[in-house]
Order: C-alpha cells, then structure tokens, then sequence
C-alpha cells in the first residue's frame, strides 16, 4: 500500500510517465482500489454531515448519481475505456471542488482534499499509460450511462438536498472506481496469459 | 363641535422576505393637513384569517407630506406556511393640531403571503435551512401535498412532534437549540404516499460569539504594538453558512481602523506622528453577532523590553565576577530596571533588582573558588513597569584558589 501511495505522490505531482507498462497497470490498479474503498471519503463524509442514521444513508444508497457501469466500461475498446475514465475523472474532480468551496479553512475536511490529489494521480497515470499505448485521450461521447459525476441543478435546492444529493454522489464514484480497478485487473491478467 | 377631521393611513405596499421572515410595510397619510405632524400608528397582523389577531405594535413617528412610512415584522413561523393579514390606523399626537381621543377608522386589511405549490405526494420544510446561535427558539413548518399521511419527522436520530396548525401545515417548535455540529442539524421527514423521501432541512446552530479576553498591546522597538487576545471558540460553519469570527481594531485618536489577518493577534505600525495615548476597539464579529472591548494606555506603560544582548562574565578572581550586559533602549538617559540571579545547579543562591541605563554591570562577590555558576539578567522600564524582558544567561566557573 505504502509504495503504490509513493507513486501515487509521484504521479500527481509531476507528468513524468513511467515507461514500464506493467508498473503503470499495477499502480494504477492499487490506485483504483484505493479510491473504491468507501472510507476513504464517503464513510467520512456521512459521518461529518450526520447522515448516519437508517433513513439518511438508505437515501444516500437508495439513489446513487449514475455512472458509467462495470460493464459498459468493459465492454469498451482500450483507447475508449481509458478516455471514458479520464473525462469522467475530470467531471469527478469538479465536484470534489465545488465540495470544497463549502467547508471553511477552519473546517478542512482532509479526505476530500486527500481524494482530490489521488483523483488527479490517476488521472495522470491513465495520461501516461495512454501515452505507452499511443492512444489519444479525445473526449468520448457519452455511453450508456456516462454523463454521470454531475449533480442535477434544475432549481437551487436546499443544503439538505444538496447533502443528500453529495452523498450519492460519492457513492456513485466510489462504485465507479471500483469497477475500473477490476477493468484494470483484467487488463493485468490478459496480459501476464499473453507473456506466457 | 365635531371630532377633528380623520386622518386615515393608506397601505401601499406590502412585501416579504422569506429568507429573513420579514414583512416589510409601506405606507402613506393622504390630505395631511399640515407640512408635518407628529402621528402615533397602530398596527395589527392576524395569522390564518383575519379574526386570529396574533400582533399589535404602536409606532409613532413625524410624518410629512406625501411621506411613505416603513415599518417590518419578523414572523417566528415561516411566511411560506401560512397567510398572514395586517392592517393600520392613526392618531396625531401633536401640539399643532387640536387634541384627538380616539384612533382613525383602520386600512383595510392586506393578505401577506407566499405563492407556494406542493405536488400531492411531496412535502414541503421551510425554512430550507437556517443560521441561527445556541440557545435561540426556531419554529420550522411542513406544508403536506394532499396525498401524504403519518409524516414523522426527526432531528438527527431523535423523533420529533409538530404541531397541527391544519389540514395540511404543521409546525416543530425548537428551543434552546444546541449546536451539534460545523455541518448542520440535519432535520428530515418521512410520509406514507410520498414519492421520493426523506424530505429535510438544515439547522446551522453557531456557537455564541465570545467576547475576546486579555485584549492588550505592547511594544519592544517603540515602531510596532502587538496587540494580542484570546478569542474565544471559532464559530465557523461549513456550507458556506457562516466563516470564522473577523476581528478588527479601530484606534480613535488616530481614526485607523485594521481588518486582522489572524484569530488572537495584531501588529500595528507606530507612525511618526503618532499619539502617546492610544484608545484600542478590538471588534468581533460573525453572521449573528458582534461583540467589542476596549482599552487605552499611554504607549511608554507599554514596554516590553527585547531581552539584554552582550552579556559577559569576567571573573576577578576565585570568589568574584563580573557580569556586563545592553539593552536595545530609546536612549541613555532612559532608566530600566533589571533583575540580577545566579544560580549553582539549579538553584537560585543570589537575586537582587537594579536600576540601569543602555549599559550595565554587576559584581557578584562571595564565590566558591573553581565552582561553576550560571548567571542571568532580565529587564523591564523602570518609570512604568509592564513586563520583564525574557532572560539573557551566561554559564561561568570560578578559578581555583590562589595557593
């Protein structure tokens, strides 16, 4: 765990791409697990804003904001599926910082800031792993259920509801996240069958 | 003769502000007799219909020509709830105009109240949320869509009861809230029939702002005061609800006033021109609450010395010593006071206070020969007495006695 933060410090900080590609797949695997396990920000974030009762996680569980699923981003082609995380990584990154903007300095929610900087990580792992791949990163269309990772602002709704509406939102990701470590997984065992 | 000619006040407008709770009036006396008279108005507001008479406030004021009157009301019970109505009558009470005994005939009455739709199978809370300090009242309404039956509601994991104003409004009165947390009292409700739960609002209940303590300024170079207090708890909230407390000093003489960047400190530049006597504003202030103290000091009671620098230890021989020290000071003709101590292992075996100027010495005597010693100094203004400097110290040994 130690060493896929180092990299994840190391991926983040500067666009240096590593140019092994079965230690940018291991990397960026951890890095997907990482940020799939729901402590790392919505088990905090439900407790920080006192929606751990029955009702208020059911709410939160009940209507995940949708995003793209485990198989539709397995379903796609390489070049696809790396350009479907890294916008919807992008979209990801923009709510975590209109998340942001609501906590004073005095009041840091450290996770949230600790996710912002693994997002970018991956972000820039999946900029060098396409890179390795000679894969352009173009903006995809979005699939079946992509355009998910934006929050629905039809009318300014109440804090509460925009609690609530957080909060499914970062399960979403996480359940995003989760699906595209497994994708990833695949791609590790495709190719260590292919290297035997 | 007949009672004086009725000056009846004319309603004009009527507004509200949900956010604030507040109903705003305007309105105005039409055929003033005179360019300006003092009048006393009575106004009445009534909740539900018109016969429920919830508020009566008299309002006096001296009302000119053509003049248009305000006057506003904040209402405990969310104005999206419920209808209110309000109405207004006069009387002059003044020296030029012949004695009245009785109140005008009223305006008619005016509806107040808020275009809200609620789907049937929905629930409405207001207020949407609410900024509100510890210990304060709030009453928060539910407005039911028509198909919705056992609502209940909670506050955090804590049920909660309302009251039944009618059919489809009912009201949670809370008092004495009780700050819970930076993100919000989280108040929701459940119905039968309700298409999407649960419905909710929030309650951002602030720490009461503290009066700042220990206020007070100091200077070691007669070119900066620092001032310094302790604030008391940050009463910051998340959401965007409510930032930490500002603080900010306002010096009268001079007429400065400064924002401080931190919570507990601020270095105020001493300007050439500037007074001996300075009268301090330390002002706080948050979304609910502002709150001040005060001190004036004269600058040269203030001085808290830098502490002595150069300090040298000579011995003169196995049982005497000499300890030279200076200070940073305005002049040689300013007098400081300085406290002398040696200390053997630890303990403090001499102490003794002396006056000084810019550059001093101290002859310790009685040593024990080839015995080490620590000697230390400290200094503060002799005229005006603040504080002590911090010490300045020097590790010394005794020779060993001549044979």
């Amino acid at each position: 765990l130690a060493l896929s933060l180092l990299f994840l410090s190391v991926a983040r900080t500067t666009r240096r791409c590593p140019s092994s590609f079965p230690q940018l797949l291991s990397q960026l695997q951890s890095q997907a697990n990482i940020t799939g396990d729901t402590g790392s920000l919505l088990e905090p974030y439900i407790r920080l804003q006192n929606l751990n009762t029955p009702t208020l996680r059911a709410a939160c569980a009940e209507f995940p904001v949708t995003f793209p699923s485990e198989d539709t981003l397995r379903a796609l082609s390489k070049p696809r599926f790396l350009s479907t995380v890294q916008a919807t990584l992008g979209r990801v990154l923009q709510q975590l910082s209109a998340l942001a903007q609501r906590f004073p300095k005095t009041r840091a929610f450290p996770e949230l800031e600790k996710t912002r900087g693994n997002v970018q990580g991956i972000r820039n792992n999946v900029f060098c792993i396409a890179q390795l791949l000679n894969h352009s990163l173009e903006t995809p269309k979005p699939t079946q259920a992509s355009s998910g990772a934006s929050l629905s602002t039809a009318t300014t709704p109440s804090i509460f509801q925009t609690k609530l509406d957080s909060c499914r939102f970062l399960w979403g990701y996480h359940g995003f996240m989760g699906s595209v470590g497994k994708v990833f997984q695949e791609w590790r065992d495709g190719s260590n069958r292919s290297r035997r | 003769l007949g009672e004086p000619f009725q000056l009846i006040p004319e309603i004009l407008t009527v507004s509200i502000q949900s956010k604030l709770q507040q109903v705003n009036l305007q309105w105005t006396v039409p055929n003033l007799t005179h360019q300006e008279l003092k009048m006393g108005f009575q106004i009445e507001i009534s909740r539900m219909n018109a016969s429920n008479i919830i508020w009566v406030e008299d309002y006096s004021t001296t009302v000119k020509r053509n003049q248009v009157l305000h006057w506003n009301w904040k209402s405990e019970i969310p104005l999206e709830c419920v209808t209110h109505f309000i109405r207004i009558r006069a009387m002059v009470d003044d020296a030029n105009y012949p004695p009245q005994n009785s109140w005008s005939n009223w305006s008619s009455w005016k509806e107040v109240s808020v275009q809200v739709s609620v789907a049937p199978n929905t629930l409405l809370i207001f207020p949407k949320s609410k900024l509100l300090e510890e210990g304060s009242n709030v009453t928060i309404c539910l407005l039911y869509g028509q198909y919705l039956y056992n609502v209940s509601c909670m506050l955090q994991k804590e049920p909660i009861h309302g009251e039944q104003l009618d059919s489809h409004v009912s009201l949670i009165k809370l008092n004495n809230v009780v700050f819970h947390s930076h993100s919000g009292t989280n108040i929701y409700c459940q119905a039968m029939n309700a298409t999407k739960t649960p419905f909710g609002t929030v309650l951002f209940v602030s720490k009461v702002l503290e009066e700042p303590k220990n206020f007070s300024c100091e200077t070691q170079d007669f070119k900066t005061l620092k001032c310094s207090w302790e604030p008391g708890v940050d009463t910051a909230l998340t959401w965007s609800q409510q930032d930490s407390q500002n603080y900010t000093l306002y010096e009268s003489f001079s007429g400065r006033s400064e924002l401080s960047d931190h919570r507990n400190s601020h270095n105020w530049k001493i300007t050439e021109e500037s007074q001996e006597t300075y009268n301090f504003t330390l002002t706080t202030e948050n979304n609910l609450r502002k709150r001040s103290v005060n001190i004036i000091f004269n600058l040269t009671h203030r001085v808290h010395l830098k502490a002595p620098h150069d300090v040298t230890l000579e011995t003169v021989d196995a049982k005497k010593a000499n300890m030279t020290w200076k200070m940073h000071s305005r002049g040689d003709n300013y007098i400081l006071l300085c406290q002398v101590e040696l200390q053997h292992e630890t303990e403090v075996i001499h102490e003794c206070n002396v006056s000084v100027h810019m550059s001093a010495s101290y002859l310790f005597s009685d040593l024990e020969p080839d015995t080490e010693y620590k000697a230390r100094v400290r200094c503060a203004d002799a005229n005006h007495f603040w504080k002590w400097s911090d010490w300045a110290q020097k590790a010394f040994s005794t020779p060993e006695a001549a044979p």
